[in-house]
């Protein structure tokens, strides 16, 4: 499958299926790019090329017994190494059982895989102690860092990984992928705009009626914020620091179930902030003039009347603060604190003096 | 799928083969025990992807299936039944097993065996055939050298090489070296040289401790697993990937002084030392001194344990070469001494600071080396 069943990625799949078919691939590789557009599943999709049954032009086939069983993540050499549940962090036990795991011969495929997803989970003694297999893995290991924050890892781990970049999706490639995984072309058209490129975001949106409801409702709720008065906004604040720190749900999983990837810490707020700063951008484009193409163009109307009672440059301020907020968040700001400080300078609508 | 065997035979295959199954795991399916008709059997099947088992139960099957279960909760279950006949079913396309047995009926529910981890059975590749009582005191001899750390992964495991009819089996941790040869009974055209984990040894040399017949043991196409069948039971050993140092360098090949001592009352010595060696950085020293005028060779054994006071005991030795002074971590020397199964050992020294050998005397197929430990004499 030459496009590794992948949306978008091309050069990402060409680099890695070339240095397989070559017989050079590294041993340790870095996959770096915003979350959903598809790190993840190309990760897995190298494990399977590594171990697929077919013949080397078609691999992954994604239909053998190899295949199969890595998808589902029941493969014995292929090796997860994420946030457990009820943890923050990838810890350095996980790393040595890890190691220990890597340190035999290959169970049932061609070599042991061992993906760490989120990469940037690892706090800093697990990152040390995972600098040693990284030098020098075991014979027949293939290591696959997946992140979304590449700073957040130790430059001596990103020095000794390939690092291959992954990109946002251009929005007519993606709605021409999901137009041909069945849906609508108006309903693809929609989702891969909604979802600004990001093959992760559009699928789970198509699959589930509800939260493209819940995406609605958190469009509605951002472009209602200017009219927020302030006691109301202290009081989402709190709301949306409690989402940010609620325990992801994993916990409540099946016992039985395969492990997978954990979500980045907080990703239902990530989920939230990606929405309301979609919005922003919009109100800032259209700040700029009509015409220009907005993310949420069913709400073009009232889009376009917040931005007529601002200027450009308070436009920009308010989008700052959303993406300000993510970096307080990431670099461990007290969540409520972050959250207030953004919800307080986005503009107040008919407040005479910071609406212009 | 439907079978019927009897509670004890079904209660037997499962502990053996629950010494496999995962206790903690990241693939859940490996916490599962494997049911599987084969033939007019049983075949009941673990791994934790480092060993697998494999054990076979007599029984009547009416109908083929396969099925994996919680392996502890079906365990626990079966032990708790009656010495009786035992019923399974599985209805078709169903994940549930159905037991009966006398008054007491159960379903448990299981996973899909198509998910469970393959394990392989001895196939067409090379295989040798060694006698079991032979195999386990060879593994009992050199397993508890291997190193117990991760640092080093190829030190944890037993360098295991078949050639030429005789199986070598050799551990070390960087501290010392134990080397174990036995014949086999029947080997293969080819070389094998192998690391098995030495877990997977020790849970060899558990089910080896019935057994009679020789035991086949073989190694995978792409020399990733070590297959060892026993009557009625497979066990596979995942093979640790590296290459193990080149031991043989480390065997003295000469000595300054030999000691033959009895291996009872060398052992004995040696454990009433090591109870001061324990508050004294586990040192025990041994004086080695040659027959002299009027008295026969003797070795000295002396620990001491700061402020809390010292031991001193000496033993008949038979002395060749120079008078000649050593010491040992008592844990090291106890740990040799108690695997030996001969009535004398033979002690050989070069100087203080080089590696001490131990050989059972008029046994040609072991050697054991141990580094000294460094002290003020």
């Amino acid at each position: 499958m030459s496009d590794w069943g992948l949306i978008g990625q091309e050069r990402a799949v060409r680099a890695l299926s070339a240095a397989l078919r070559q017989g050079r691939l590294p041993h340790a590789h870095l996959l770096v790019g915003p979350a959903h557009v598809g790190k993840g599943t190309l990760a897995l999709r190298l494990a399977q090329a590594i171990n697929c049954l077919a013949p080397v032009d078609e691999r992954p086939c994604l239909a053998c017994r190899q295949c199969r069983r890595i998808e589902s993540f029941l493969h014995a050499d292929l090796h997860l190494l994420t946030v457990e549940p009820g943890h923050r962090e990838v810890r350095i036990a996980q790393v040595r059982e890890l190691e220990r795991a890597l340190s035999l011969k290959p169970f049932e495929g061609r070599a042991r895989v061992a993906i760490v997803d989120p990469a940037d989970a690892m706090n800093l003694e697990a990152q040390n102690a995972f600098l040693k297999t990284l030098e020098e893995p075991p014979p027949d290991t293939v290591l696959v860092l997946v992140t979304c924050r590449e700073t957040a890892l130790l430059p001596t781990i990103r020095s000794r990984c390939r690092r291959i970049a992954l990109g946002a999706v251009p929005v007519a490639r993606l709605a021409a992928a999901l137009a041909a995984r069945g849906l609508s072309p108006e309903e693809a058209e929609r989702l891969a705009r909604w979802s600004e490129g990001r093959p992760g975001v559009a699928l789970s949106l198509a699959a589930d009626p509800e939260l493209r409801q819940r995406r609605e409702a958190e469009v509605e709720r951002a472009l209602s914020l200017p009219s927020l008065p302030l006691p109301r906004r202290l009081a989402l604040a709190d709301e949306l620091a409690q989402l940010f720190t609620a325990p992801d749900g994993r916990d409540r999983q099946a016992e039985d179930a395969p492990p997978v990837p954990a979500p980045r810490f907080g990703e239902r707020l990530w989920w939230v902030l990606d929405i309301w700063q979609s919005v922003w951008r919009d109100i800032l484009l259209a700040c700029a003039g009509p015409g220009a193409p907005i993310v949420n163009a069913e709400r073009g109307a009232e889009i376009e009347r917040l931005a007529a009672g601002l200027d450009t440059g308070r436009a920009a301020e308010a989008l700052l603060a959303v993406w300000r907020v993510r970096r307080y968040l990431e670099d461990n700001v007290n969540p409520r604190l972050a959250l207030e400080e953004m919800l307080l300078s986005l503009p107040e609508a008919g407040s005479p003096g910071r609406v212009a | 799928m439907r079978v019927s065997c009897l509670q004890e035979n079904l209660a037997r295959g499962l502990a053996v083969v629950g010494r496999a199954v995962a206790t903690r795991s990241t693939l859940p399916q490996t916490t599962h025990v494997l049911l599987r008709t084969d033939g007019g059997r049983l075949r009941l099947a673990a791994t934790n992807l480092e060993i697998a088992i494999t054990s076979w139960v007599g029984a009547q099957v009416d109908e083929e299936g396969s099925i994996t279960v919680p392996a502890r909760l079906f365990t626990e279950f079966v032990n708790s039944l009656p010495n009786e006949r035992i019923d399974l079913a599985i209805a078709p396309r169903a994940r549930q097993l159905r037991l009966t047995c006398g008054r007491n009926e159960a379903t448990i529910s299981g996973a899909d065996p198509s998910d469970f981890p393959p394990i392989p059975e001895v196939g067409d590749g090379p295989i040798a055939r060694i006698d079991p009582e032979a195999l386990r005191t060879g593994i009992s001899q050199v397993e508890f050298a291997a190193a117990t750390d991760d640092t080093r992964p190829v030190l944890t495991g037993v360098h295991t090489l078949l050639e030429e009819g005789v199986l070598t089996l050799a551990a070390a941790d960087g501290f010392r070296l134990a080397v174990h040869r036995l014949p086999v009974e029947e080997a293969p055209g080819e070389r094998i040289e192998i690391i098995v984990p030495a877990r997977a040894m020790r849970e060899l040399q558990r089910l080896l401790a019935d057994e009679e017949d020789p035991v086949v043991f073989t190694v995978n196409e792409t020399r990733s697993q070590a297959l060892f069948r026993l009557r009625n039971v497979e066990m596979v050993a995942q093979l640790v990937q590296g290459t193990f140092p080149n031991y043989g360098q480390l065997i003295p090949q000469e000595h300054r002084t030999r000691a033959v001592l009895d291996l009872k009352e060398f052992l004995q010595e040696t454990r009433r030392a090591a109870i001061f060696a324990r508050d004294g950085s586990n040192i025990v020293r041994l004086h080695i001194e040659p027959a002299a005028e009027g008295a026969v060779g003797r070795l000295v054994v002396w620990a001491r344990a700061e402020e809390l006071g010292e031991h001193r005991g000496e033993l008949d030795a038979l002395v060749e070469g120079e008078p000649a002074k050593i010491a040992f971590n008592a844990k090291y020397l106890q740990d040799v001494l108690q695997v030996l199964d001969c009535s004398q050992v033979a002690l050989e020294t070069t100087s203080p600071t080089s590696p001490g050998v131990f050989r059972p005397v008029g046994l040609e197929n072991y050697v054991h080396v141990v580094m000294p430990m460094f002290v003020q004499w």
